[in-house]
């Protein structure tokens, strides 16, 4: 019967809007017209449920809505801006009247949020409606998407450890395949002369790395027998880098910042050092994590740190697919006492 | 102790002492919390594993795990959480499988297959391939999360899996899988549609694909609502009978289809293989010598068809030559030609289901240099080139049951 006294109050007290309303659903012939009268029904219906009419106020409640006491006939008032944002809604949502229940679920979002914001009047009730459309609905949707995989509960971080070992270890294998396909490094000499180039590989069994200078820079692979020198890994003390390396002490050398975050050295024979200047940060993260796995010592540069970011989340996205929507627990559940028998009887497959 | 299935809820007869019965659940089930114990016969089990139950008892299920099957061991009902599963092929080769939108079933197993090429991209340092999935696998998780959840109306919901159908043809393709034939931007059964529309679906789906990636999203249907459904006919032969006299000598009969206009057959060979005395070849096959020739277009029936059986015999050299003689010597030789215009079928068989009953008269080639187009003289009725076999062998009749089926 509510719902019957709010469409009639609508019908009288805002007359254009609802002509407009109904004169543009009958008016729709592609399925998309939104019902009015099952509508108003069901809308009365929730905007009790919201509100709680019918039920005993509770005594430590101290929420009201002080838009309510502005109009005299504040409920109608209220359901006449809601059945419009219905409408609204619907039309933005592109409904059929399959989608019912789906629209309703949405206005009702959309109501909570608004009254969350206790607006003082019916105008200001109406103007908060406004922003929230259905397009912001759907990004708010989207964030809440976003942060779900912001996962916390104790299961996932005992699986994120477990699984963070085997990525490392794919970490180490790309950065050793890097090395075995070599680069080209640039010797910088004090006499400001043409830049002469030399290149290092890895050989596949990893056990050498090869060197020799070239004439110009490389356009494709150089292969381990034109390199002329050799210097085997076993004989590989330590990794230096930064303004530890040899030829970054050097007076003369050029001391600019940017060669300094890219030079590293090795150390071998105790006091033999190769020294590299690597030609970008991609390189020089490669390299020196390389160097590390080879030497049996931990992977430290940035890029180790992004891509294990990278890989890890992939994956723990990946295992974690088919517990889409349901309830992780915060801490392993209890596990029951054993079984009075293990006959089991059921054995297909 | 015996392994027959048990119904649920029932005792397992002539054993008192058991009180508390096994009730048996098939169903499929997310792992939500790791799993390790010292329980007797537990699994071992990870967050976010898939287990299949076979049966419940006393707050454990009795399973395994999807990744390996073979090794059945129980866990605590708490650890997982129950997804709603349809079994079909019930006992030794069942299948359970989780009631969902098949296109999220795709979606899941297609990610998973990626993430493993994915890692491999990385070793291998393909750094622009690597990024672009990356991107793309984001994409999808996101899309199959809003399909979950369910929120969205129709029209937006066919908008995000065919946006779901683009990019997961677009990952197939760049690295190297197979195209997935789709109607309605689901997987096609393989077993329920035939070759020929199969083969059209392929094609279609190929060129969309091409049509997105050259430019950009495009808002073009894949399977719109005024695609036609190609009509395809079958026509099936059943062989009654072979009348066969006095030759005495194994033969086989292949039966095709060939075209008079084109003069060319355009379908296989259907063998049937028949003893010295004109029955099959395998008892087994009494009454069952048939054959479905599938997929016929309406484009196909208009043609100039005909039903042509040729007859090999094995045995003698000439017919002619002495019946004894070393029996080990066995030679194939053309013995003769029958032939059914489809035309005369057509004019005899109204209705599409109606089977009836035919009879084609053997011929044999007069000159053995005809008889690679014995059919196509038969056809034309150049009396010259073919004969009825002659009185001293017999008459030979091929009875046939044809209908065609749509």
């Amino acid at each position: 019967m509510l719902a019957l006294d709010n469409m009639l109050y609508f019908a009288r007290h805002h007359q254009d809007a609802y002509i407009r309303i109904v004169l543009e659903n009958s008016s729709r012939e592609d399925k998309h017209e939104c019902p009015f009268g099952r509508s108003s029904i069901e809308l009365t219906k929730m905007l009790c449920e919201i509100l709680k009419v019918g039920e005993l106020p509770s005594e430590n409640c101290h929420d009201f809505h002080p838009m309510f006491f502005t109009h005299d006939r504040s409920f109608e008032e209220f359901f006449c801006i809601c059945i419009q944002l219905l409408n609204k809604t619907w039309k933005e949502m592109r409904a059929t009247s399959e989608d019912f229940n789906k629209v309703m679920q949405v206005v009702r979002e959309q109501i909570m949020r608004a009254l969350t914001l206790k607006p003082n009047s019916l105008d200001q009730f109406k103007s908060r409606l406004q922003n929230l459309s259905y397009t912001e609905i759907l990004k708010i949707r989207q964030s809440e998407r976003m942060n779900q995989e912001d996962f916390q509960s104790r299961p996932i971080l005992e699986l994120r450890e477990k699984i963070q070992p085997e990525i490392m270890e794919l970490i180490k294998q790309q950065r050793l395949n890097r090395l075995c396909d070599g680069t080209c490094f640039r010797k910088i000499s004090s006499r400001r002369r043409q830049d002469k180039f030399w290149y290092c590989r890895l050989s596949p069994n990893h056990k050498v790395l090869h060197y020799g200078d070239l004439e110009e820079s490389p356009q494709g692979e150089v292969p381990h027998d034109s390199l002329q020198d050799k210097l085997p890994v076993a004989d590989i003390k330590a990794v230096i880098t930064g303004k530890d390396c040899p030829h970054m002490k050097e007076k003369g050398a050029l001391k600019q910042n940017k060669v300094l975050e890219l030079a590293f050295s090795v150390l071998y024979e105790s006091d033999e050092y190769l020294n590299f200047i690597a030609p970008d940060k991609h390189e020089y993260c490669v390299w020196t994590d390389g160097l590390n796995a080879l030497l049996g010592k931990e992977m430290t540069s940035d890029y180790t740190k992004s891509d294990m970011d990278t890989l890890l989340s992939m994956e723990m996205k990946l295992r974690l697919l088919d517990l889409e929507n349901i309830q992780i627990p915060e801490a392993p559940p209890p596990i029951p006492k054993e079984p009075s028998n293990y006959d089991f009887v059921y054995d297909c497959n | 102790m015996s392994e027959e299935p048990l119904a649920p809820g029932t005792k397992q007869p002539g054993i008192m002492s058991r009180l508390l019965p096994h009730r048996q659940v098939r169903c499929r089930a997310g792992v939500i919390c790791n799993f390790r114990s010292s329980t007797c016969q537990a699994l071992v089990l990870e967050i976010g594993e898939t287990v299949q139950i076979l049966e419940k008892s006393e707050g454990w299920y009795r399973g395994f795990s999807t990744k390996k099957p073979s090794i059945k061991g129980i866990f605590p009902v708490s650890y997982v959480h129950l997804k709603k599963s349809t079994v079909t092929n019930r006992g030794l080769c069942e299948t359970v499988v989780p009631l969902e939108d098949p296109i999220i079933t795709e979606t899941t197993s297609t990610l998973q297959e990626w993430g493993v090429l994915w890692k491999q991209l990385y070793v291998k340092h393909k750094v622009d391939l690597f990024h672009k999935l990356r991107h793309v696998m984001n994409e999808l998780i996101d899309l199959r999360r809003q399909l979950i959840q369910g929120h969205l109306a129709q029209d937006q919901t066919r908008e995000i899996k065919r946006h779901i159908t683009v990019r997961l043809d677009w990952g197939n393709e760049h690295l190297g899988l197979d195209l997935v034939p789709r109607k309605e931007f689901e997987m096609v059964d393989q077993d329920q549609i035939s070759i020929s529309e199969l083969h059209k679906l392929h094609i279609s789906s190929r060129h969309c694909g091409q049509q997105s990636t050259t430019q950009g999203d495009s808002t073009r249907q894949r399977h719109g609502d005024g695609c036609r459904v190609p009509v395809s006919h079958h026509l099936f032969i059943n062989l009654k009978s072979f009348t066969y006299n006095s030759i005495s000598e194994d033969a086989d009969v292949f039966f095709s289809l060939y075209d008079t206009r084109e003069a060319k057959q355009i379908s296989e060979k259907f063998m049937v293989k028949l003893n010295k005395n004109g029955g099959p070849k395998n008892p087994e096959k009494v009454d069952r010598l048939c054959a479905l020739f599938t997929d016929l277009s309406s484009k196909d029936l208009k043609r100039d068809l005909y039903i042509v059986a040729h007859v090999i015999r094995t045995g003698r050299m000439l017919l002619n030559d002495s019946k004894k003689g070393p029996p080990h010597v066995q030679y194939r030789r053309p013995y003769g030609c029958a032939v059914l215009a489809m035309s005369d079928v057509f004019h005899t068989i109204t209705d599409l289901k109606e089977e009836k009953d035919f009879v084609l008269k053997v011929y044999t080639c007069n000159n053995e240099n005809e008889w690679h187009q014995i059919q196509e003289n038969i056809i034309r009725k150049s009396n010259t080139k073919y004969s009825a076999p002659s009185t001293n062998y017999g008459k030979y009749d091929v009875y046939t049951d044809l209908g065609p089926h749509v």
